[in-house]
């Protein structure tokens, strides 16, 4: 059951992390357009110099809105959680948190959702001042909002499982650095944040629908985009609930198996 | 360097590996996947040329000459000089600063000889190997001289970057608590990943003048592809020497300012 006391309780503490490090804040603040603007240059120069309208489904229009969006859903599902779990672990500190009266699992959720609507908060404003002037004209008439926010939420639960899920290979690789970047790599790339994943061979593609890492940030952004109709979108929001119970599934058996090797001595 | 000095960094890096080899897996996962995240702007180039786009004025293996050299030049300046950049940070967070300041060599100095990052050769070697790819489909003979200024303008980007660590190293000593100023530095390779002509001419202004990421990439590729002065490798130079200037006095103004977080 969820405890509104302690969902705000750790929502406060959060904040307050974020406070003391607003400085940092501050600096992706300014990053994460730039990055946007790194991206509609780019493809501006590229749609111009090919003199082509349409790329692989994509005007240049709704190209700058794929990515305005890509950056949108990373603010809100991205999460460092393995890395934190990997320093509970190393230093033994995570005996701190099995002691506590609520579940680690839970608390890590509740945790991770602060800190995505704190980024929401924080990094989507600057994000729609960079849109507002970066982006064409849009027509609002083909966008999916609502089917957005859905396939978000899940997204957000998704992603929060696998980052869990790595996390919990620390019990057994102590330092999780290798495996880390491993999985931000994956995430950077697979799931269409550098480039749609229509620019891919259609092998690959066909791939692609067989592995959870679309569902982490393509699908949401092509749902939005109003690129599925409405058969596609239930179907897409179902694989993503299947690959949540599945990571779900495998990170509760995991994390069975972690606590019962793990040690803290002398903490 | 002197005889000492070249002892230290070898003991230095020795220590590195060693302590990176206690968790022998971890560093070759670490080694792979840093090796293939600097596969990723060659595959986006790859992907969109595949999809019949391009680059004005840039053939398939040009842009990837021009990411490969961009990794390779990151990949030095991270064995080198990226620990003043992270390592500082990490020391004024922790006040252990204060112990590089009473040994009987500079703390800049210091830093560089103690923490050579070894995982960088990883970035090295993925730049080397982008590189090679691009220049053996090239089907074009540089010249020497155009060799010459290839290899001026990457020590320059070297130079650069080494700037940059220092200015992040510098702002660290007066925002104790902001672990992302080296991230800022970092992130704005950004603008080194593509052409700097996709940019527009006041684009092009600002990445030769203002923040010159042009010269991680985009200067080096011209210059061995025969498409770059000497005129214009003198006035990179002359950048990059300014940048290093200008990081050298903000360090000297930040050391003078620091004042202990700890100890």
């Amino acid at each position: 059951m969820v405890n509104i006391k302690r969902f705000l309780g750790i929502g406060k503490f959060e904040f307050n992390r974020h406070h003391a490090y607003r400085f940092d804040s501050l600096i992706w603040m300014i990053l994460i357009p730039m990055f946007f603007l790194v991206e509609v240059f780019l493809w501006k120069s590229l749609f111009s110099a090919s003199g082509q309208e349409v790329v692989n489904g994509f005007t240049f229009q709704s190209m700058t809105l794929y990515y305005f969006m890509a950056h949108v859903t990373m603010a809100v599902t991205s999460s460092n959680l393995d890395r934190m779990i990997s320093y509970l672990v190393k230093t033994g500190k995570l005996i701190k948190f099995i002691i506590k009266p609520i579940n680690f699992f839970h608390f890590s959720f509740i945790r991770n959702t602060w800190r995505s609507l704190i980024r929401a908060v924080l990094y989507i404003p600057p994000l729609i001042i960079a849109g507002y002037f970066l982006i064409p004209s849009i027509d609002f008439s083909y966008l999916q909002p609502h089917y957005y926010l859905i396939s978000l939420i899940l997204a957000g639960i998704l992603k929060f499982n696998y980052i869990f899920m790595f996390g919990l290979f620390s019990f057994w690789l102590k330092a999780n650095d290798g495996i880390r970047i491993l999985r931000q790599g994956i995430a950077g790339f697979f799931t269409g944040m550098l480039i749609p994943l229509s620019f891919f061979p259609q092998p690959m593609q066909e791939i692609f629908k067989f592995l959870p890492f679309q569902y982490m940030l393509y699908v949401p952004v092509q749902i939005f985009l109003g690129n599925f109709n409405p058969n596609q979108i239930h179907q897409m929001l179902g694989f993503q609930v299947i690959w949540t119970i599945i990571f779900m599934f495998i990170t509760f058996a995991l994390w069975k198996k972690a606590f019962a090797k793990f040690k803290g001595v002398g903490v | 360097m002197t005889i000492s000095k070249w002892k230290l960094y070898k003991q230095s890096f020795n220590l590195e590996v060693s302590s990176w080899m206690a968790y022998r897996l971890n560093f070759a996962l670490f080694l792979i996947g840093l090796a293939i995240f600097n596969f990723f702007s060659p595959i986006v180039i790859y992907l969109i040329y595949s999809n019949n786009l391009s680059f004005p004025g840039w053939s398939l293996y040009e842009a990837l000459l021009l990411v490969g050299t961009m990794s390779t030049v990151i990949g030095i300046e991270h064995v080198l000089t990226s620990s003043i950049g992270w390592a500082s940070s990490e020391m004024i967070r922790q006040g252990t600063f204060d112990q590089m300041m009473i040994r009987p060599i500079s703390p800049l100095k210091l830093l560089v000889l103690r923490l050579p990052d070894v995982d960088g050769l990883a970035e090295f070697a993925a730049g080397i190997m982008i590189t090679l790819y691009a220049i053996y489909h090239l089907a074009f003979m540089p010249t020497f001289m155009n060799l010459l200024m290839y290899f001026i303008v990457i020590i320059a980007g070297v130079v650069l970057l080494t700037a940059f660590d220092i200015m992040s190293a510098s702002a660290n000593f007066f925002f104790v608590k902001a672990n992302a100023i080296w991230d800022f530095f970092i992130e704005l390779r950004m603008f080194a990943r593509y052409p700097i002509t996709i940019f527009g001419s006041l684009g092009y202004v600002f990445l030769t003048f203002i923040i010159p990421m042009g010269i991680l990439s985009y200067y080096p590729a011209q210059a061995f592809l025969g498409r770059l002065a000497w005129s214009s490798v003198a006035l990179l130079v002359l950048i990059t020497i300014l940048f290093f200037v200008i990081s050298l006095i903000m360090w000297e103004f930040a050391m003078r300012k620091y004042t202990s977080a700890g100890g």
